[in-house]
């Protein structure tokens, strides 16, 4: 019998807000986080995490060596530990049992660009040897794990906006196999000016300053940053730490395109492949799903693309599935953006609520999606993300009753 | 579970590509480190690499298109076309939703961020182009493996650093025991990149004049690029095809040190549990295993703690289970490294003949274990640990055993 | 460039205390780097990057080993100040 993976804990930062609690609210008020940026300014608009204070959770000390992603990872993992009851802040020696599994897209992009730019314009002699570490795209991940004594597995998982999917997967494996006791999994991704350029300079930019997704004048993405993390143990575990769990990590499946690296295939082989198989995974049908948290971020193709796969799974049942697009919230997170899209499909399972979609007035799909939070009855949630370099994961949560 | 084995081979290396090329030159004790040529080292107060020479992506590539992604993605596939044409299976007979990629990589695609610095230095921030971007996340480079070869299935990096080879082969190795896969290409990849040279040199840690692991006057490593890709399949499914097995994935082992960035645990503590880890997964103890394949980069740190993990955790039998360093001659590789040296273990396993640390001559009183000097050597090993250590205080450990038909 | 000792020492203690985020009030002419303050190698080595900066010298990483102290630090710079000049 395969040992079942529960949610113990929740660290997150957004634009929305940060920690379980604001998240939930900012989530469910159907605000947005998609407004003026700090970090770009001059008009610039972005979903990014505003007035970042990590001192706040992290005390004064040791920041200074960590670049943003890193900040936002240490961040989530403590408010998630300590969510949890686990954090080893006392203790001599970490826990052998206890890691991280941090999904992430673009990763270091920051880091890396700024330490080659100063050896080009300085010396290659003259960079700061303290900023190498922190161009390995597995920095945040490291020095969380340095932070907070995480001595377990310490993966980072890059798929695309699909990332924070495969690192809950992977996480929950781990666990089903007794290679760890207790997991940190989601995904973290920081804005940087690298990005914010790229993403302009290909289009995928909405020239509204808006995410409208499904709309049928959706016009692209706002990017966002942020990181959540998501506790996992087994059941019998958490039971024995004397917790009640209710959520469960279900079934999970993935599918490539193998169409292109860089345009979504509106053919939808592959998102469709991937919600199928983690319903079968899951051993429900399309009829037991309740609720469906959507990737869908504004984008022409993407949301096209998402909006066929789900109604060549689901048909007619379509039409009575509430629907929430989060990222018109939290903007899109890329690598975060999963596991940032199943905390909100976790808040709603167990508040019986699909939240709001942010600004939303139509749907191109006819998509259940609403402005309005929408409650529901059942006990699968399913998740969608899907990238455009081919890679597309689905994943059901659960209550567990 | 299921059994894994592992039935295709392919790598391009500073040494050469293709299995049976690496093998030879490998046994020989060939070196593939030189001055670096990819970019002018003459900044740098060091100058040696061991770059991929006279790599033409278009003997490769049949539908993705040299100019539409980096060199990372172009290794990449190189390595997974040679793996696949070695194991000679016929991908038409797989149901491409069950057939895989699974990834290393340290930089990913690096050298992109080099040509938005050059240009933004040369013509300033607007002069970028707009097809950096999408070609630089390094969850590109499985997908281009995926694209090429019309592979459907679950597709992903782990960028572990410079342990990312064994961190992907193990979750290859984990989709195919579970049922999840049928075929999994699984390795890694990384482009020689003047930012990572930049890092290690400022860091003092590339060896002057060569790379000698284990030995008393070692001065360091010295970056390298390359890719590996290994072909898994279920056991029984490779035997009912005919296949060539190499060997068997018995397991793995992967742990935190939770200690410092660049710097290993000073007593080993995460190298230990990783090797634990891996055998105890594996259902193997200390004493089957008859030989270790070293992370061993030659830079003082690594090499001392190394030896004094291996010396706690094997106890009295360290002394008679042989560990080699193939960094001696390949030069650091990076991600790729540890499914190199996952090749290299499964030739060794399939052979019987395992490689030497070349460049050795003194001993050091600190790493005073078997580092099969300088002369390859027929040891007919049976149960084989690959270590692989990275930044981040990364540790992963892979267990692999001969398989007799 | 004429730099006096005390200029050298202020500027010592004010990186020291900047990678090891304390005051450099606390940190005294003697306190070992690595025992007392806790300085790493490669918080070591992001301040002799600093000083080789801020001086324009370049101090071979051979003199790494040597530096142990504030003290020392002033005493290494001095030198190579002198051996440019």
């Amino acid at each position: 019998m395969n040992p079942r993976v529960v949610v113990t804990g929740v660290g997150v930062i957004s634009s929305i807000g940060a920690g379980a609690d604001d998240f939930e609210r900012g989530l469910y008020s159907g605000m947005t986080g998609v407004g003026p940026s700090q970090l770009f300014g001059e008009g610039a608009i972005t979903a990014e995490v505003r007035d970042f204070a990590p001192q706040n959770w992290l005390g004064p000390k040791g920041l200074r060596v960590l670049d943003r992603s890193a900040r936002l990872a240490c961040v989530s993992s403590h408010m998630a530990l300590c969510g949890a009851g686990l954090s080893q802040a006392d203790a001599a020696e970490g826990d052998p049992g206890l890691g991280l599994i941090c999904g992430t897209m673009f990763g270091s992009l920051h880091s890396i660009t700024s330490f080659d730019w100063s050896g080009l314009t300085e010396g290659p002699n003259l960079v700061n040897p303290m900023e190498f570490p922190n161009t390995v795209i597995n920095s945040p991940a490291g020095h969380a794990a340095i932070k907070h004594k995480l001595r377990g597995v310490n993966s980072t998982i890059c798929a695309g906006l699909a990332s924070g999917l495969y690192a809950l997967h992977y996480a929950a494996e781990f666990l089903r196999f007794g290679r760890a006791k207790a997991l940190l999994a989601g995904g973290v991704e920081e804005l940087c000016e690298e990005s914010f350029l790229g993403f302009r300079k290909m289009g995928a930019t909405s020239p509204s300053g808006s995410i409208k997704p499904f709309a049928a004048d959706r016009d692209g993405s706002v990017l966002g940053d942020g990181s959540a993390l998501l506790m996992l143990e087994t059941e019998d575990d958490a039971r024995a730490r004397g917790l009640t769990p209710v959520l469960e990590v279900g079934g999970f499946g993935s599918a490539h395109d193998a169409h292109s690296t860089s345009a979504f295939d509106v053919r939808a082989g592959g998102a469709t492949s991937a919600i199928r198989q983690a319903l079968e995974a899951s051993k429900i049908g399309p009829v037991d799903v309740a609720c469906i948290i959507s990737g869908a971020s504004g984008s022409r193709a993407g949301d096209l693309m998402e909006a066929r796969a789900l109604r060549s799974v689901f048909g007619d049942l379509l039409d009575d599935i509430p629907v929430c697009a989060p990222k018109a919230a939290f903007g899109e997170a890329l690598g975060a953006s999963g596991a940032l899209c199943a905390l909100a499909g976790a808040l709603a399972l167990r508040r019986q609520t699909a939240p709001p979609t942010a600004g939303f007035i139509g749907s191109e799909f006819g998509l259940r999606l609403s402005a309005e939070a929408q409650p529901f009855q059942g006990k699968y949630v399913l998740i969608d993300a899907f990238g455009c370099d081919g890679n597309n994961a689905a994943l059901v949560l659960n209550l567990r009753t | 579970m299921k059994r894994v084995a592992i039935t295709g081979l392919g790598l391009i290396t500073p040494i050469g590509a293709g299995r049976e090329l690496f093998w030879e030159r490998l046994l020989a004790g060939a070196s593939g480190i030189a001055t670096v040529s990819s970019f002018d080292s003459s900044v740098f107060p060091v100058h040696l690499g061991a770059e991929v020479k006279e790599f033409d992506p278009t003997q490769f590539l049949r539908r993705g298109k040299p100019e539409e992604m980096g060199r990372g993605s172009q290794l990449a596939i190189a390595a997974a076309r040679m793996s696949i044409e070695d194991s000679g299976i016929d991908l038409g007979s797989y149901d491409p939703g069950r057939a895989g990629v699974s990834m290393g990589t340290t930089s990913g695609e690096p050298r992109l961020v080099e040509r938005y610095n050059d240009v933004r230095k040369a013509e300033g921030l607007e002069a970028i182009p707009g097809d950096f971007l999408p070609q630089y996340p390094c969850n590109v480079i499985p997908s281009h493996i995926a694209v090429e070869f019309g592979l459907h299935g679950p597709c992903m990096m782990i960028p572990t650093a410079c342990a990312a080879g064994n961190y992907a082969i193990g979750y290859g190795y984990d989709l195919i025991r579970t049922g999840r896969a049928d075929l999994m290409l699984a390795g890694g990849a990384d482009a020689f990149s003047r930012i990572t040279y930049q890092g290690f040199s400022r860091l003092g840690a590339i060896a002057p004049e060569r790379c000698q692991p284990f030995d008393k006057n070692r001065k360091g490593m010295v970056p390298g690029e390359g890719a590996a890709v290994l072909i898994l399949e279920p056991l029984d499914a490779a035997r009912a095809r005919g296949a060539k097995i190499y060997a068997e994935v018995l397991g793995y082992g992967v742990s935190c040190d939770s200690h410092h960035m660049t710097a290993a645990h000073p007593k080993g503590d995460g190298a230990i549990r990783a090797m634990s880890m891996a055998l105890e997964g594996s259902k193997k103890t200390i004493h089957d295993v008859d030989y270790i394949s070293a992370h061993g980069t030659g830079t003082p740190t690594n090499d001392r703690v190394e030896t004094i993990a291996v010396r706690t955790l094997f106890g009295e039998r360290a002394a008679k289970v042989p560990m080699s360093s193939i960094k001696s001659m390949l030069g650091h590789t990076m991600g790729a490294a540890s499914a190199i040296e996952a090749v290299a273990c499964s030739l060794a396993l399939d052979t019987g003949v395992i490689p030497a640390t070349i460049n050795y001559e003194t001993q050091d009183p600190e790493c005073d274990l078997d580092y099969v000097p300088n002369q390859a050597r027929t040891t007919h090993p049976q149960v084989i640990l690959n270590n692989a250590y990275a930044f981040g205080g990364n540790n992963a450990s892979l267990c692999l055993a001969r398989y007799e038909a | 460039m004429n730099v006096t000792a005390d200029d050298i020492r202020t500027e010592v203690k004010r990186l020291i205390a900047e990678v090891t985020e304390r005051a450099p009030e606390e940190v005294s002419d003697t306190a070992l780097f690595q025992d007392e303050l806790g300085v790493d190698s490669l918080m070591a080595m992001e301040v002799m990057v600093a000083v080789d900066k801020k001086y324009k010298i370049n101090i071979p990483e051979e003199e790494f080993a040597k530096i142990r102290n504030v003290d020392d630090t002033v005493t290494v710079v001095q030198h190579y100040l002198n051996g440019a000049a």
